[in-house]
């Protein structure tokens, strides 16, 4: 299929122009440059109206790219609009789209590289709070996209064999993500959910367990031992070896009980897909 | 009537199927003909969405809508894209597959936008051998929806109606026409819309499309934001009078009311079409 050399041209010339996010006549002048044209020339490929000048019409594009990504990111990142407000959001936005534009038919993977310009973002102030925040925001969106599953039964977990115990390995939803933090933003983000106070962004190590439970997404704040416990299980390391190493790591009083109770709650909480031994 | 070249079924009058409106819809299986989705919305998810869809797609007609084929593109045709796309109309049995005459980015970017196309013979081979790819790759007739545009090309030397019946006509497309498009278009440019309502082929469209907008006085943005206005009704009923009625479908999408409120704003076009019936039929008749 040949490719018209005059239509990739204007494409070219008028996509450059419709993702500035300068004036117009900066953006004017990036778009003739990409297309190695004069800015009269290329100000010609458009016609106008009675009322409106061409760049007046080509700016009912560029206007509402700004807006489309903004609303796209502000539904996957709720946590970081209210942290920022509208008005830092946007610019942020406006950074972000610049060095990861959208490069998939599917607008929800805007999100991708969030979390990891928020951390280079110099412009951002409490960067490692908002890529914490970011972080747990695109779990939540990428738990709710995954492959469903059926999670293991109770029965399953009973059936197995106590002498297979020390070989087991557990293995996760495809919807589960794991994620340690250095701020308390579950908090954060729960209390935006219950429009509470919100917790001050101090650094707190935290950790949260993302799940899908049929089609709902869950958070579930753990402490360190069982977030421990439970990322050398999802790591597909033997079930007694990962009890071992997490009991040597807290006090052996009451730790059985303790891990009991933890296993349990994963298990009826959906978390884990299938045993292997 | 004139049916359609492909018989394609006449699903009635249907409403866009958005995520405010799933846990109705499963509960109450509204009396609504069919509903259309935006296709890119389920080809990747694994979750709820597909949930509600293969539930939905049990009970009521699916009719696959896109915003990303981007087929006036310089840019090679997307085939992921393309394999995903087939992959959904065969598990939702749509029967058929539309997008809109637009480029939505190049060099490998997407501004998620329908972007408009200079309107010459230059730009119309080209669309014509990529409408003709789509098609085989889909193994269906690809559908094309009349775009609402804010711009025109100074190196245009045809009108849209006239692109886009030779398109149709010389790739075997059929047409989703979009009859508030028309009427944006038609504002924002300065043409008369009956013009284009009455150049059009109406054998090969085999959808209408219906939608509100939002008229800033110098120009009207296609924001699917609310009822159809008067004119669109009457640019509507004028086609309909030349193709005898088509599957029919509101679009709502931004400040979108109750299901019950786009149901009845679709359903002003069955009264419409049945006027028209009558009317057509009665000077037959006479």
């Amino acid at each position: 299929m040949a490719t018209s050399v005059a239509l990739a041209k204007m494409q070219s010339w008028m996509q450059t122009y419709l993702v500035h996010f300068g004036t117009e006549e900066e953006a004017l002048s990036d778009a003739s440059r990409a297309v190695d044209t004069s800015v009269e020339e290329a100000a010609q490929y458009i016609l106008p109206t009675k009322d409106l000048t061409a760049i007046d019409r080509l700016e009912i594009y560029r206007v509402q790219y700004l807006m489309r990504m903004t609303d796209a990111l502000k539904i996957d990142f709720y946590g970081i609009v209210d942290y920022l407000g509208e008005d830092d959001f946007e610019r942020l936005v406006e950074r972000y789209v610049q060095k990861f534009p959208s490069r998939n038919y599917n607008l929800d993977r805007l999100s991708d590289h969030f979390p990891e310009f928020i951390l280079q973002d110099e412009k951002l102030a409490r960067r490692e709070f908002l890529h914490d925040l970011a972080r747990l925001e695109l779990a939540v969106v990428e738990s709710f996209a995954a492959e469903n599953a059926q999670p293991l039964a109770v029965e399953t977990i009973q059936a197995v064999p106590e002498d297979a115990w020390e070989r087991a390995v557990m293995h996760p939803m495809p919807g589960f993500r794991l994620l340690s933090f250095h701020y308390p933003v579950n908090d954060y983000i729960q209390a935006v959910k219950d429009n509470t106070p919100r917790p001050k962004a101090r650094r707190q190590h935290s950790w949260t367990a993302v799940y899908r439970r049929g089609y709902d997404v869950w958070r579930l704040g753990l402490e360190r031992p069982a977030y421990e416990l439970l990322s050398a299980l999802v790591s597909g390391v033997a079930l007694s070896t990962a009890i071992d190493q997490a009991a040597a790591r807290v006090s052996k009083k009451g730790m059985e009980k303790q891990i009991f109770q933890w296993f349990n709650t994963w298990v009826t909480q959906g978390i884990f897909q299938k045993v292997e031994y | 009537m004139t049916p359609n070249r492909w018989n394609f079924p006449d699903l009635g009058y249907g409403i866009g199927l958005r995520s405010v409106h799933f846990g109705e819809i499963l509960e109450t299986n509204p009396p609504i003909d069919w509903f259309e989705i935006i296709s890119e919305n389920f080809m990747d998810t694994k979750g709820r969405p597909l949930y509600v869809l293969d539930q939905i797609a049990e009970r009521y007609p699916i009719v696959m809508h896109g915003v990303s084929l981007s087929i006036g593109s310089t840019d090679p045709l997307d085939l992921e894209y393309l394999r995903k796309l087939k992959e959904l109309a065969a598990r939702v049995r749509s029967p058929w597959v539309s997008d809109h005459l637009c480029w939505t980015g190049v060099h490998g970017q997407n501004v998620h936008d329908l972007l408009p196309m200079p309107y010459n013979e230059e730009t119309l081979r080209y669309t014509i051998e990529r409408v003709k790819a789509v098609s085989e790759i889909l193994e269906r007739p690809l559908v094309i929806e009349n775009p609402s545009s804010y711009v025109e090309f100074a190196n245009s030397t045809m009108t849209e109606w006239d692109f886009l019946a030779r398109l149709a006509e010389e790739s075997d497309c059929g047409l989703l026409f979009d009859v508030n498009n028309v009427y944006v278009s038609s504002f924002n440019h300065s043409f008369d819309p009956n013009l284009y309502i009455d150049a059009i082929p109406h054998d090969r469209v085999v959808q209408y499309h219906l939608a509100g907008h939002t008229n800033k006085e110098t120009h009207i943005i296609d924001t699917h934001n609310d009822h159809v206005i008067d004119q669109v009704w009457e640019l509507y009923r004028r086609s309909c009078a030349l193709s005898g009625g088509r599957s029919t479908l509101v679009e709502w999408d931004d400040d979108i009311p109750d299901l019950a409120v786009v149901h009845a704003e679709v359903l002003k076009a069955k009264a419409l079409r049945s006027q028209t019936a009558t009317a057509v039929g009665g000077a037959h008749g006479d």
